[in-house]
Formats: structure tokens, C-alpha cells, sequence
């Protein structure tokens, strides 16, 4: 049940006209079952992971908070079954074949079988956000709360549950527990925010997949100039994809009565490839920042540390992406960028410039921090790092000829300018529902627009979200 | 009651129910540019696009216009076959062509057809490829999307919107602009080609393994639904014919699929028309290279295989 079908409308329509016609304490429960539907509607089999991992981390933050003995055992014993479901569903295969090659490489046989495992959709998500509530209950920077319906109900609730925001119990959990109540601004703010998601994922995501697909498909036969097109076209189709999927999320999370966190903040406006980590998939971020890379040392301990930090973190980053080597090598990349940075500029406080799109400079550092990333974006796509330095290896050796690319790039640009549409208002009022603050007649141009495009370049097959697969 | 009240709320909506005068305007402005353009198509400046849609309804039209006896239907690989050297057929004919549609996908719109149409061909003549009955390939895909269709599943099509209709149409219009501006004469053809919304990818061999051959499995069910719709609805005969595909392509079939061989799948497919009182012309066998748009699709200009099933139509109607 993706969020821009038919069937997630129903279901939804549904969820929230009984929703509204219940009581706080009957609200929760509901939510609990509706989750459990949404999640069973791709693979039922998969409830009882779920509500494994997610009775788990409620029975062990009762017992792992700061006035319970044994509560570091309980700890462990959270930490421990989230990552084990997490590891086996999602990387057990992997480690497995890594070892095969090893162990062949010395002539040795391979140490454990290969299995045939589905993986789970949204695995990586929901155990990091239930074992983080379970982790923070220990810290005693949340406190553990025993009913029932509230916690499972954080932890399952449907808008996050496939590809987040990664939501604290610090933050939401209170949200759970008091009266919900939606007046007019909160409800507009909810449809525009749906309505923003489902365009960026129908307009700009859907609308470039066929197109990117089609490069990377035929990358021999494909001119350079395009190669280099379908590098920017991807990494916008990627952004808007997840971040469509969380303005969705929050937008639902509204007309349900919770603030759901941002995910995203304008992140191809970064100037520079530390910034952009603070504004793409801001939720991940701060959870490897405050369960990896804080307690490990952070940067307090010197630079060389640090730098070992930041390579730890980030290559968890990756192998957090997929059980893949290029998205540990993706992770390596960022890593070398942040490291590089913290070479040449030191640990600046300044991270969001505050005239960085009206200084030439400025502009020139978002430019080649876009570049960077989308050039890194391609070890997502590709599944072995040989096709990766190919398709570069394609550009380099300037095959095909620069004639007749005009109407691509026109394509292109015309893509990108969608995209900035939404960012640029957004990125200058320093809010996700700036629109709501416009004119009316402006608001209902933009509306409609916005309505038109999706109709005109919806593609007519259904493409999943790009981050079901994480 | 006290329980009731302890479940039931109503308390969390505090919303006004007036409608925003902005959500008001850009429905106006939504529904003024159907208008828009719905007027143009009537004015003939604007051609709404094909879509399967499109395809299901100006079939059933010309099925009810036309009442012809005989069905002939397939899918692109039919589309490639010159109907007009057909002259052993005794009957007015109508050509069904669902592209990608599998035997069952053709199995069901034929049911559609039947059912929509109340009329009854006296014999349908079904033609088909090796591919046609993978239960894991591309055209079990499409199937779906016309099962989807004929059965209502696909609830929302966005092809009851105007603007969604021409979106092709649009497309053209813009490159024919583009390309008279900027395009040199000599090479518009090509440049077309490259960027057209119509146009078909390349087929390259990853491509035909992942799409047409994928994970192939054979699929009988179509047949069987084919009997019953002869029997429930009293048509006089089914006839099956069966397509050649490449030489390369069957040998390339045959080292990934060496369990299922292309002379197996053929054996199978005779046989299971046996079973079921299926009238079967076998022309598996695969023809000259000159003979192929592709691997799959016979070319258009090769009339050969035409004539060679018009005779082998005349033995079986006469």
C-alpha cells in the first residue's frame, strides 16, 4: 500500500473517520491495530517481527530504567534483539557471502549456508527507533512508560513505520499520551504537506525514474553530456522521493494530531558536505550522531580520533543503506568528504550560511557540494562498483557526440526547476508549509499547478519508494 | 452507555468547515483547463493518446459496430502479420491486438469481449509466441494490467481526465516546436525517434532475459479458461497458432531454460490443445534472419509467414 494509491486513500479515509470518533485511550489502541493492517497489507508474516522487536524494547526499557536493577542486562537484551532481527533479515546474507569469498580465497569451504530471506520492509527503521526508546530510557533522557497501547503505538505508527522520520520517544512518545486536538491551521498544514509529497514523488520522482532508468540501462549507447544529466536528474530523483515520502508522513501525522519531525531541509542548498548531513534525513543523522558517534568519542579526543569517528560512523551510515559493499564505499565517500572538510575549514559552529544563495561564492559551494553528493548517489543505483566507475569512465572518454542535447537538458532543467519551486520558497521562509502564508490567489495557482503537473507526468506504472528497500 | 462514552470522543476535530478560498480557486483552475482542454479535442486541434483503456473500448465498439464471426487476437506479435492476404477465411474478420497480452491475459478479454458485447464470434483464432505462457514474464505483467482493468481493480484511471489524455499529444506538439527551431532538417527523423514519448526502448539481451523469458514458467491455466469460455458462451471452434520466434532467441532460451526447452514448451502447448479440442497450427519453426524486426516480432515487410498461415487456415475452414 504505497501512499499515492487508491488503496492507501481508502485505508486511510477510513483510519481517520473512526479515529476522530474515539476517545485518547481508544485512539492509541486503534492506531495500533491500523498499523499492524498497513504493515501486514506487504507481507503479513511480517507482524510477528514487528511485534517482536516492539514488545521487546517495551519490556526491556520498563526494566532498563535508572531505578530497576539489572537494568543494564535488560539493556543489552533490547539492543541485542533489535540488532540480532535487524542483522539476520538484513545482512545475514551478506556476511555470509563475505565470508564464502574469504574463506574460498584460502581454500577453505564456506563456513555457513546462504539462506532465502525477504527482506522486511522497513526493518532498519523501526528497530532503530524502538531500540533507541529503550536506550534513552536507560540514559533517563525519557522514561518508560508502561501503557502499553501509547508505546506500541509509537513505535508502529503507519506514517513512520516504512521509511521513518526515525522518531525519539523523548519527543513523541508525550504526544501519545496527552489529547490530541486538530483545529484548521494544523489540518491545512497536513494537506498541504500531502499535497507537497505526493508531488514531489509523482511530478519529479516517478516522472525521472523512467527517464534515469532508461541511461542507466543503455549506458553504452548514451552520449556523455546525457550521462552527465542523468547524474543531476538521479540525485534529484532520489530527494524527492524520500523527502515526498516524509512530507507525506508529516501531513499525515498532522490530521492524526501529532508533529512528526522534518526529515529534510533543503539539503541540496548545503554548501558544503557537512551541512548537507544536517539537512538530509535529518532523523538518521542525529540518531547515529547521538547512539554512534557521541559515545564513541565524538570529537572530543583529538583529530585523529575524531577522523576515526567520523569514518566509523559514516561506513555504519552505509551499511545501514544496504548489505552491499557500495554502500559501505558510499559511506566511505562521505566520510572522506566530511574528513577533508574538517581538514581545510576546522570544526566551524557556522553550519547554515545565512546568505548562502545570494553571494556568488556561496552559490559556487552549493553547486560543487550538489556535485559531490550526486556523484556519490550513483553507488546507490548501481549494484557492483564496476558498473559505478564505468558509467565515469563513459563520461571521461567523452563518447558520443554533444549535438542535439538541448532538449534533454531543457527536460532536465525543467525537472530541477520543479524542484527548486518547492525548495526556494521553503529554504527563504524557513518553513515546510510557507505556502499557507502566501496570497490566496497565489496559494490556488500553486495548488493547481501543482494538481495539473501531477496529472500530466504521473507515469503509468507504480514505482515503490527508492527507500523501501533500506 | 458509561462504556460507549469511554471509547467514543469526538473531541479532537476543532476545525471549521469552510472551504479555504485557495483550494477553492485551484479547483477552478484544474477543472477550467479540462475544459480547456476537452474543447480542443472537440475542435480536432488536440488527439487524446492511445491507452489500454483507449484500446479495450474502441475494440469492443468495432466488435458491435462490425458483429464480424471471426476473432482474431494476439498481441504485438500479431501486429506484425498481414491480415489482408488472409483470404481462406470465409468470414468477416476482426484483428484483436492487446500488446503483451499472455493466453490467459487473452483468455479474459476475450470473456470481456463476450460479456460486454453480447455477441458470439463463431471461431477465434488465437496467436501466440513461447513467451506468451511464462506465468513470470513481461506480458504476464501487462496481463495483469488489463485484468486490472476489465475487472474494476484498477479503480482510478487517470485517463478519465482530459488533460491526462493528451499528455503525449502535448509532448509532440512541444518537440515538433523545439525540433523547427533548433533541429537541423536532416536529422529531426532521428532526433524524434530518440525523445518521442512512443518510442520503444532498445531491446538489448539483459533486457529480453529480465522482461520476456523471466524466470520462465509454464502457464496452462489461459487454455483452460479458453475451454470454458468456448463451451459457457457456445462458440464453434478455438484455433491456436503458434508464432516462430528467432533462432538466436530459441537458442538463447535453451541455454538458460535447458529443463524447459523451446521443442518442449512447442510439445506441451500441442498437446494441451489436444486436450481441449484445440484446432493447432504449429509454425514454431524459427524463419530467416531477414524475416525478424527483432527477436521476437516478425517483420512487417516479410509476407511469407502470412501466406504460409493463410494456407494453413484454408485446410482447416475448408
Amino acid at each position: 500500500m504505497l501512499f499515492n494509491t487508491i488503496e492507501f486513500a481508502f485505508f486511510l479515509s477510513i483510519v481517520l473517520s473512526i479515529y476522530y470518533a474515539l476517545s485518547r485511550s481508544a485512539q492509541n489502541a486503534f492506531l495500533v491495530v491500523a498499523s499492524y493492517f498497513f504493515y501486514g497489507w506487504w507481507d503479513w508474516r511480517f507482524c510477528g517481527l514487528l511485534a517482536f522487536v516492539t514488545f521487546l524494547n517495551y519490556c526491556c526499557a520498563i526494566n532498563a530504567a535508572p531505578d530497576c536493577k539489572n537494568r543494564k542486562a535488560f539493556l543489552y537484551a533490547g539492543i541485542g534483539g533489535s540488532l540480532g532481527a535487524l542483522g539476520f533479515f538484513k545482512y545475514y546474507n551478506f556476511f555470509t557471502d563475505a565470508l564464502a569469498e574469504l574463506f574460498t580465497h584460502f581454500g577453505l569451504c564456506a563456513p555457513l549456508p546462504t539462506l532465502r530471506i525477504i527482506l522486511p520492509v522497513g526493518i532498519s527503521f523501526y528497530t532503530f527507533q524502538s531500540m533507541a526508546y529503550t536506550i534513552d530510557v536507560y540514559r533517563g533522557k525519557s522514561t518508560a512508560i508502561r501503557d502499553l497501547p501509547s508505546v506500541i503505538a509509537f513505535m508502529t505508527f503507519f506514517p513512520c513505520l516504512l521509511s521513518g522520520p526515525i522518531e525519539r520517544a523523548g519527543r513523541m512518545l508525550p504526544q501519545f499520551q496527552t489529547k490530541r486536538t486538530i483545529n484548521t491551521h494544523i489540518f491545512s498544514q497536513g494537506i498541504l504537506l500531502i499535497l507537497i509529497g505526493l508531488f514531489k514523488k509523482i511530478a519529479i520522482a516517478d516522472a525521472l525514474a523512467n527517464e534515469t532508468n532508461s541511461v542507466f540501462s543503455n549506458i553504452a549507447e548514451t552520449p556523455w553530456p546525457e550521462l552527465i544529466g542523468n547524474i543531476w536528474l538521479f540525485a534529484v530523483q532520489i530527494y524527492s522521493d524520500f523527502s515526498g515520502y516524509s512530507d507525506i508522513a508529516r501531513g499525515i501525522g498532522c490530521l492524526f494530531g501529532f508533529d512528526i519531525s522534518i526529515n529534510f531541509e533543503q539539503p541540496y542548498f548545503a554548501a558544503n558536505v557537512r551541512e548537507f548531513w544536517r539537512r538530509w534525513h535529518i532523523s538518521l543523522s542525529n540518531w547515529l550522531r547521538d547512539y554512534v558517534y557521541i559515545p564513541i568519542g565524538g570529537s572530543r579526543r583529538g583529530k585523529l580520533k575524531t577522523y576515526r569517528n567520523i569514518i566509523l560512523t559514516m561506513l555504519l551510515c552505509g551499511l545501514w543503506h544496504g548489505a552491499a559493499w557500495t554502500f559501505i564505499l558510499w559511506g566511505a565517500l562521505h566520510a572522506i568528504f566530511l574528513c577533508l572538510y574538517l581538514l581545510v575549514f576546522g570544526n566551524k559552529k557556522r553550519i547554515f550560511p545565512s546568505k548562502t544563495l545570494s553571494s556568488i561564492a556561496g552559490l559556487c559551494n552549493i553547486i560543487i557540494t550538489f556535485n559531490l553528493i550526486a556523484c556519490a548517489w550513483l553507488l546507490f543505483h548501481f549494484p557492483t562498483v564496476a558498473e559505478v566507475i564505468e558509467y565515469f569512465m563513459r563520461i571521461i572518454s567523452l563518447q558520443g557526440s554533444f549535438s542535439l542535447h538541448g532538449f534533454y537538458f531543457c527536460k532536465a532543467g525543467f525537472f530541477i526547476s520543479l524542484m527548486l519551486l518547492i525548495d526556494i520558497p521553503q529554504y527563504v521562509m524557513r518553513s515546510h508549509t510557507a505556502m499557507l502564508q502566501w496570497p490566496w490567489p497565489l496559494q490556488g495557482l500553486m495548488y493547481g499547478m501543482m494538481i495539473i503537473l501531477m496529472i500530466l507526468l504521473a507515469p503509468g506504472n507504480e514505482i515503490p519508494f527508492i527507500y523501501f528497500q533500506f | 452507555m458509561k462504556y460507549r462514552s469511554f471509547i467514543f470522543s469526538f473531541n479532537t476535530l476543532k476545525i471549521k468547515y469552510r472551504l479555504p478560498k485557495a483550494v477553492f480557486c485551484s479547483v477552478c483552475i484544474v477543472v477550467a483547463t479540462e475544459i480547456g482542454i476537452w474543447c480542443l479535442i472537440n475542435m480536432g486541434l488536440l488527439q487524446q493518446d492511445n491507452s489500454l483503456q483507449k484500446l479495450l473500448i474502441d475494440n469492443k465498439r468495432i466488435i458491435e459496430n462490425d458483429k464480424p464471426p471471426v476473432w482474431i487476437i494476439g498481441n504485438s506479435t500479431l501486429e506484425s502479420l498481414n491480415e489482408k492476404v488472409f483470404n481462406s477465411i470465409p468470414h468477416r474478420f476482426v484483428k484483436l491486438i492487446h500488446g503483451g497480452a499472455t493466453v490467459e491475459g487473452s483468455a479474459a478479454l476475450i470473456e470481456f469481449y463476450l460479456k460486454e458485447t453480447l455477441i458470439r464470434p463463431e471461431q477465434v483464432i488465437l496467436f501466440i509466441v513461447k513467451d506468451d505462457v511464462n506465468v513470470n514474464g513481461l506480458g504476464a505483467k501487462t496481463s495483469k494490467t488489463y485484468l486490472d482493468l476489465i475487472t474494476w481493480k484498477k479503480i482510478f484511471c487517470w485517463n478519465y481526465s482530459y488533460l491526462r489524455s493528451v499528455r503525449h499529444a502535448l509532448q509532440i506538439k512541444i518537440m515538433t516546436i523545439w525540433s523547427k527551431i533548433f533541429i537541423p532538417p536532416e536529422k529531426r527523423k532521428e532526433w524524434f525517434l530518440k525523445y518521442s514519448p512512443y518510442r520503444i526502448g532498445k531491446i538489448n539481451p539483459k533486457e529480453i532475459t529480465q522482461a520476456m523469458m523471466h524466470n520462465y514458467q509454464l502457464n496452462i491455466k489461459g487454455f483452460q479458461h479458453l475451454s470454458e469460455i468456448r463451451d459457457r458462451f457456445g462458440i464453434k471452434s478455438i484455433s491456436v497458432v503458434f508464432l516462430p520466434v528467432s533462432g538466436s532467441y530459441i537458442q538463447w532460451h535453451n541455454r538458460l531454460y535447458p529443463q524447459l526447452p523451446y521443442q518442449a514448451i512447442r510439445k506441451k502447448i500441442r498437446n494441451i490443445c489436444a486436450l481441449y479440442h484445440f484446432a493447432f497450427i504449429d509454425l514454431g519453426d524459427p524463419l530467416s534472419k531477414e524475416c525478424y524486426a527483432d527477436f521476437i516480432h516478425l517483420n512487417k515487410n516479410c509476407d511469407s509467414i502470412s501466406v504460409l498461415i493463410d494456407k494453413k487456415l484454408k485446410i482447416m475452414f475448408h
